[in-house]
């Protein structure tokens, strides 16, 4: 177990070096260097001027000197500079945005699991009822549904039409004090954008929940529990559920990071700022730093959360074994 | 249950809670966009322009009638007050030119520091480094040299004319957001900047971008260090959710009555999205929109829907363009016959521009000129180019096209044989009015047998130099749309706004190479991206920038305009409007003129009428 | 009378092609057969678009900017020359069914054409990634464990690369002019260039589900003895997985083929929406959204926003419904599970 633990760490590395590389290089094509702004506002800008700066900014290098200049320090620690708002990149990222999309990603996690596993045991133990049939209806709508879509809608709901009932985005409303207000203001900012992001976890989870259920609900040992006299609730919580919860785990751990950067969407819809977001925002503007230490956290969360998931698994289910 | 119905009823209850406005005497303004940093030498984006305005004044500021009013400064320099000094040689040409400012005496930085001369010359020392980033040095570059006579008055020497030797916005030649800033808070991260740079020059953009433009006072992380001079001082930044400013008590403007019934708290709230910003607005969790928030809504239906408060519509100063590639050495677009006049001006015929301007942006004003209305020599007596579309099939029939395969787009044959589709490319960027405007011109042209290719990129990409510098080599080989300054009481001699020179004229001998348009001799500098050359213009506007007389230069403008209303070197569809709203009660919230350059010129006048403000604009 | 009777049922299914078989038991999932009658319906309107509408998808009306749903004709539009054609059936000139949008462009008739665009993407991408994802993924299960191991390496890499912002930037690449591929892209392309930037983005962030699982399958039927049998007679190996181990994983790559074409008009909306998608004048469900949100206020605004969305989501939802009911039909012992 340890030598496989160790052995999948050591695996990270190289990967984290490659997908640095690669993103590096991607993001190294596109043009716009920060002497742009200086040379349109000039018109006394000399080629000469041009070649000095590009030295001084270290921009005549190809992009692999670049890049190797930038993995020195990266390894540091020192992510650079943001191009946009000149402080250190990756305080730019872990303090103003990461914060922000744990609030709603986290909310949204919890709100997909807390409704999404009582719902998929029920509809299992009642499988062909008509609630099963409304569940699997509803997983269906759920997975098919374009977030950003309802998203829209549902601002025209409960913003346009209600005049501002919930508001249609952004996070907080600033100007206000005091725990409980505070908290209120940052609830009814959430519940639209968590219910947009929510809805495609919540539809996969009560479905893989249902199906993991009804697997584990046949299996042999539950019947002889059942027929040791064991009430039908103690069967289903004792043994069902903490066996048919094992490949959600799994799953769920797998989607994290999916919740960290996929959030685009829903955050450009509502306004939200969080890392999807700064994403997009600095791949369109050029800021490579930010692009590359956004990046580079969510890839080393992907890598984490698939060991995670892996070792979890491992340890709730002895039967499986990595050698 | 229970529990939900108390949630549900304190939810319904916040919602028609007002957080800002006249309840709390304090001011929540909607922004789209949000400065980068607070740095006060850099920077183009109008949002920082607006922001900087709170904390910050000038020299000088133009107010809502578009006046030219004494800031720091104890009053406007003029050659009437004897402070503006013009020196010509025996010959009666120029040799240098003097403006005597003096600041005043009440004038205090934000932390009770004296504004002094230290502070001016600091400011031009910054300025004047290479190393560092500024938005233009086209003003510093004139400047010969600045003689300080004491601690509040100083000369700015200038070795060739500057007719906009007190306007605001850089055109003095100090630093752009405004004039001067502080040396005792920049002047030491400047210098430790300057060491480091010396020391590591492989690393210099890091630390210019770090530690210069990411030092504490240019990102609010620590409050104390953003200093400023203006009605408002600075107290918080939270990135990506708003900007905070209080009232300064040791402010030398005054409202007219007690402080304190106006505004004492100012918060730009920065909502990128337009629809939530709308949504904010229309719940009234904002009072009032900035002047870029709104661009493109329809005031109208805006309106109807502002139950709160009333919006209102000004000109902003902006022309929308179609700028085209004029470049001969662009086969491309040479194919195209673009570099005759003629092609352009079929194309601003085919365009009906009144009813694309009611469709992608209603309430602007179609123009015919690259100098906005009411600015120093507008005219209107020019050709309005209206809505002709046999006009222009006939001019492109002169030129030589005709629909040869019946396919409803035009051909023609070229010299060495070729057969040529008129197939035009569109590039813009992707701000909703701009796609909707592709499609509409789509189908305006397509009426006359040209098919347009739109593509809306990044506005990274359209404005990257690499992009916009290189028509010549055809990186873009058609029309490139957005919008320029046009003309805002600088016109003609902002080189920044002013795109459309080739040669500077006043320069003794004249340049080889032209300055302005982008070219490989040049290294690619300069804003002429169209690559129009027209010597008669460029004499124009050389006499133009040295005539210091108002009434004799707005007859040079008037006859500039001309010439740029028959070549037709960019085809001008509209002035654009600032939409504003602004909730019932706020009063002095107003530009008024696009000479104000911004919409926050005047903070200090700020305030609710219910807490006995009064207006006075 | 009945035991004869049964018999011949019994012996007629016994001999009855896995086709057969398929069918019947993918008729029995009604869900499944309503979404893919929806779907055969959808893709015939799609193509049919041209006929089916009066008006020209492109052509604005500006006079009739954000008009409601409606089914009659103002007296001021009846003489209007705005059609193309006179009249379809019952969808006369001047009618709306879907309200116009913010140009005075008919929605019904956007919706229809972008269906054209949104479905091609679909399906386009869907079976491109799939065949992509099968080849790879065949080709990992039947080599020798180096090419294996290296090829599974790199799809572990492949998924641990965030997905969207790396859609970003290789839409953003490919759509730069000055990116040379990009140049002859749009040079060759002309108009289908996004069409076909935006299929290609997705297959190549897509293939690698299908990869994992078919490798998978390989891997267990290799093992099998009719595989066996065939090296054993000296057959070849690409004919050994051409003839029989392609064959017996077709289940799984036909329901994987399903999901990815519902997945792959998400990913097209959800680019477009962004502004990173399908370029004007070519229209597209997920382009239409686009700039949806901002007419959110204007009277009539909110049904710009609506249908175009509400058919992503018909179709997406039509297409995992057939998913389902073949994944059940094809193998019943996955009945139930995503």
């Amino acid at each position: 177990m340890l030598a496989y633990i160790v052995r999948r760490l050591l695996q990270v590395i190289p990967t984290l070096l490659f997908i640095s590389l690669v993103l590096y290089g991607l993001l190294a094509l596109k043009p716009g260097d920060p002497i742009d702004e200086l040379r349109r506002g000039n018109p006394g800008f000399t080629q000469a001027d041009y070649e000095r700066l590009r030295e001084f900014y270290g921009l005549d290098k190809p992009w692999y000197v670049r890049y190797w200049r930038w993995l020195g320090r990266a390894v540091q620690g020192d992510f650079g500079p943001s191009r946009q708002f000149g402080r250190p990149a990756a305080q730019y990222v872990f303090e103003n945005r990461l914060p922000n999309t744990l609030l709603l990603s986290g909310v949204a996690l919890l709100v997909a699991l807390v409704i999404s596993i009582p719902t998929g045991v029920l509809s299992a133990l009642k499988q062909h009822s008509a609630l099963d049939y409304t569940v699997t209806v509803f997983n269906f709508l759920g997975v098919s549904v374009p977030i950003f879509w309802l998203g829209i809608m549902l601002i025209y709901l409960f913003a346009v039409r209600t005049g501002g009932f919930l508001p249609a985005g952004s996070m907080m409303t600033p100007g206000i004090t005091g725990a409980w207000p505070v908290f209120v203001d940052r609830l009814r900012h959430l519940l639209l954008p968590v219910a947009a992001l929510s809805s495609l976890h919540l539809a996969q989870w009560t479905r893989f929940m249902r199906s993991s259920m009804l697997e584990v609900v046949r299996l042999d040992y539950l019947t002889t529990a059942r027929a040791k006299g064991l009430r039908e609730g103690k069967v289903v919580y004792r043994h069902a559920l903490r066996n048919a919860i094992l490949p959600l785990i799994t799953l769920v751990g797998l989607s994290i990071p999916q919740l960290f950067s996929g959030a685009v969407l829903t955050e450009t819809v509502f306004n939200w700022p969080g890392m999807g977001r700064a994403i997009f925002d600095a791949i369109l503007v050029n800021d490579f730093n930010v692009a590359m230490v956004s990046l580079m956290f969510i890839s080393l969360l992907i890598l984490a959360c698939n060991l995670l998931a892996d070792l979890a698994y491992a340890l709730a289910d002895p039967r499986i074994r990595y050698d | 249950m229970r529990n939900i119905m108390v949630l549900l009823a304190l939810l319904s209850g916040l919602a028609l809670a007002v957080l800002g406005g006249p309840t709390f005497n304090n001011l929540v303004i909607g922004a789209t966009q949000e400065p980068s940093n607070l740095f006060p030498w850099e920077g183009a984006a109008d949002t920082k322009e607006n922001v900087m305005a709170l904390f910050n004044i000038g020299l000088t500021f133009f107010d809502s009638n578009g006046h030219l009013m004494p800031g720091l400064a104890t009053e406007v320099p003029t050659p009437d007050n004897g402070r503006v000094k013009v020196i010509y040689d025996a010959n009666g040409d120029f040799v240098r030119q003097e403006v005597h400012w003096t600041l005043r005496d009440d004038a205090y930085w934000s932390d009770g520091v004296p504004i002094t001369t230290d502070d001016v010359t600091f400011t031009f020392e910054v300025q004047r480094t290479p190393e560092i980033p500024v938005t233009t040095r086209s003003f510093s570059d004139l400047i010969e040299e600045i003689r300080v006579l004491g601690l509040k008055d100083f000369v700015i020497v200038y070795k060739a004319p500057n007719l906009f030797y007190a306007n605001i916005a850089g055109a003095i030649g100090l630093a752009r957001f405004y004039d001067i800033a502080p040396a005792h808070i920049w002047g030491p991260i400047y210098r430790q900047v300057m060491i480091q740079v010396k020391a590591e020059p492989g690393k210099a953009a890091d630390i210019i971008s770090g530690q210069l433009l990411g030092a504490p006072a240019a990102t609010g992380v620590d409050p104390t260090k953003v200093i400023g001079s203006g009605a408002f001082k600075f107290v918080e930044w939270r990135i990506n959710q708003f900007i905070r400013f209080a009232r300064r008590t040791d402010f030398f403007l005054a409202p007219p009555g007690r402080a304190e019934e106006y505004v004492q708290e100012i918060i730009v709230r920065f909502i990128v999205n337009q629809p939530t910003l709308i949504s904010a607005l229309l719940a009234g969790e904002i009072d009032a929109s900035d002047d870029i928030a709104l661009a493109g809504q329809d005031p109208a239906i805006l309106r109807q829907q502002y139950r709160l408060g009333t919006v209102f519509v000004d000109p902003s100063g902006f022309i929308e363009k179609l700028n085209f590639n004029l470049f001969a050495s662009c086969k491309a677009a040479a194919d195209l016959l673009l570099g005759d006049k003629r092609t352009r001006q079929a194309i601003i015929m085919a365009i009906d521009r009144e009813d694309l301007a009611e469709t992608v942006y209603p309430g602007a004003i179609v123009s015919n000129s690259f100098v906005v209305r009411g600015d120093v020599g507008f005219t209107e007596n020019l050709n309005p180019w209206p809505y002709n579309p046999p006009g222009a099939k006939a001019l492109l029939a002169e030129l030589g096209w005709a629909d040869l395969d019946g396919d409803g787009v035009l051909e023609r044959l070229t010299e060495d044989g070729r057969a040529v589709k008129f197939e035009l490319h569109w590039v813009s960027t992707t701000a909703s009015f701009r796609v909707r405007t592709g499609e509409v011109l789509q189908e305006f042209l397509a009426d006359v047998g040209i098919r347009l290719v739109v593509e809306n990129l990044p506005g990274s990409v359209v404005f990257s130099t690499e992009y916009l510098n290189h028509g010549s080599e055809c990186t873009w080989r058609g029309i490139v749309e957005y919008a320029e300054g046009g003309g805002t009481g600088e016109a003609p001699a902002d080189p920044l706004s002013n795109e459309l020179w080739a040669f500077d004229y006043l320069k003794a001998p004249l340049s080889q190479v032209s300055e302005n348009i982008p070219l490989p001799e040049n290294g690619f500098g300069g804003t002429n991206i169209m690559g129009w050359n027209s010597p008669q213009f460029d004499q124009l506007r050389a006499d133009a920038l040295r005539e210091f007389d108002t009434e004799r230069r707005a007859a040079i403008v008037a006859e500039m305009q001309k010439v740029y209303n028959v070549e037709l070197p960019t085809v001008p569809l509209y002035e654009r409007t600032d939409c504003i709203a602004v909730r019932t009660g706020l009063v002095n919230y107003r530009r008024g003129t696009p000479v104000a350059r911004t919409q926050f010129w005047n903070p200090w006048e700020w305030g609710w009428e219910q807490n006995g403000a009064r207006s006075v604009r | 009378m009945t035991e004869p009777d049964k018999g011949t049922k019994l012996r007629s299914r016994d001999t009855e092609s896995p086709a057969r078989t398929t069918w019947r038991r993918f008729r029995r999932h009604r869900l499944a057969l309503v979404g893919g009658v929806v779907l055969v319906v959808l893709v015939l309107c799609a193509a049919l678009a041209p006929w089916l509408s009066p008006y020209d998808f492109a052509r604005q009306n500006r006079r009739v900017r954000f008009s409601s749903p409606s089914f009659s004709v103002p007296i001021e539009l009846q003489s209007l020359p705005q059609c193309r054609q006179p009249a379809v059936l019952w969808w006369r000139c001047g009618m709306h069914p879907f309200g116009t949008d913010d140009l005075g462009r008919d929605i019904l008739t956007r919706v229809l054409h972008g269906g054209r665009v949104s479905l091609l993407v679909g399906f386009a991408a869907g079976l491109a990634s799939t065949l992509l994802g099968t080849l790879i993924g065949a080709l990992a299960g039947f080599s020798g464990r180096l090419v294996d191991t290296s090829v599974s390496r790199f799809v572990d890499i492949m998924l641990s690369i965030p997905q969207l912002p790396l859609l970003l930037i290789l839409v953003g690449l490919l759509a730069n002019p000055e990116v040379p591929m990009a140049n002859w892209l749009s040079q060759t392309l002309g108009g289908a260039k996004s069409i076909v930037i935006i299929i290609a983005v997705i297959v190549i962030l897509s293939w690698m589900s299908t990869a994992r699982l078919v490798r998978g399958q390989v891997l267990s039927l290799k093992e099998r003895e009719f595989v066996e049998a065939a090296r054993a007679l000296g057959i070849s190996r690409l004919r050994i997985v051409l003839r029989h181990v392609l064959p017996s994983t077709l289940s799984v790559i036909i329901v994987q083929a399903t999901l990815m074409t519902g997945e792959a008009i998400l990913i097209e909306s959800g680019l477009s929406f962004l502004g990173l998608g399908i370029q004007p004048p070519a229209v597209s469900w997920g382009n239409m959204l686009s700039r949806a949100q901002e007419f959110l206020y204007y009277p009539n605004g909110v049904y710009i926003a609506l249908f175009p969305g509400l058919f992503i989501f018909l179709t997406v939802l039509c297409a995992n419904f057939v998913g389902d009911g073949l994944r059940d039909a094809l193998d019943p012992r996955l009945r139930g599970r995503l």
